[in-house]
């Protein structure tokens, strides 16, 4: 039985800072899970958790990035925040980019996020763009 | 992230060390630039100590792919992890861009088609 633990970090976007804080989380999961969740949905949670955070670094104008992770015995749920304008990056054709064709170098992100994890919704609230995403781990 | 460059025959292989992300992704489009302006167009990166790749990752990879062929060269990824083989295999990339099991295999691949293409 693992009770919910959390993790919340804040940083500018630099895509460093990114890497830290994937560092940070991975860490984190490590530590709390006696059985850690399998390789591959650890992996599978830190790809979409970097994407959210490259995509607040790269599409909002915010000064911050707040991140928190809440890690519970089935499930983890994880959330970026960023101050500004409202900005709903699911508003837009999320699906996977077709690769016949001219090659697309970009727009996966957002895809791949949907794809890996078990669930992903927006609110904007007090100011604040807040996406979040669902992994069933166990 | 480190990229180390040696040759092997007419193949340049990038050896890549860390992860291949937003913030490193530009370093492996660079590398390759000034390799096709020396007129090396055949490129393998040894993934095998990638440990994480993300979407501006894959797009560098995908970069360097089109960059290549429009050179008339060939580029292939070798022994990627399950972690960087993942994002290759959600986004369909792999359909694409030559994945090899390992450096050799990948290296054997680039020299059959520098010959195939002599022949022509």
């Amino acid at each position: 039985m693992v009770a919910e633990k959390r993790l919340s970090l804040s940083f500018p976007p630099d895509f460093r800072n990114i890497d830290e804080a994937r560092t940070k989380l991975e860490g984190f999961c490590r530590d709390i899970y006696n059985e850690p969740f399998s390789e591959s949905k650890m992996s599978e949670f830190l790809i979409a958790a970097t994407e959210m955070m490259n995509n607040a670094a790269e599409h909002s104008n915010a000064g911050t990035i707040g991140i928190e992770l809440r890690a519970g015995e089935k499930e983890v749920i994880f959330r970026v925040t960023t101050e500004g304008e409202r900005f709903d990056p699911t508003e837009k054709d999320i699906s996977m980019p077709n690769l016949d064709g001219e090659l697309p170098e970009g727009g996966f992100g957002l895809a791949l996020i949907k794809e890996l994890t078990d669930g992903m919704w927006y609110e904007y609230s007090d100011g604040k763009n807040i996406l979040t995403i669902k992994k069933i781990i166990n | 992230m480190e990229i180390n460059v040696g040759m092997d025959g007419e193949v340049v292989v990038l050896d890549m060390t860390g992860d291949l992300v937003a913030s490193t992704a530009e370093e492996l489009k660079g590398q390759v630039s000034k390799l096709i302006e020396k007129n090396f167009n055949y490129v393998l990166l040894d993934m095998s100590k990638v440990n994480f790749m993300d979407s501006s990752g894959l797009g560098a990879c995908i970069a360097v792919h089109k960059t290549l062929n429009e050179s008339n060269g060939m580029f292939v990824c070798a022994k990627p992890s399950e972690t960087v083989s993942k994002v290759f295999r959600v986004t369909r990339a792999d359909s694409k861009i030559s994945i090899a099991p390992t450096r050799n295999d990948g290296v054997r691949l680039l020299h059959e088609k520098i010959l195939e293409r002599r022949k022509k």
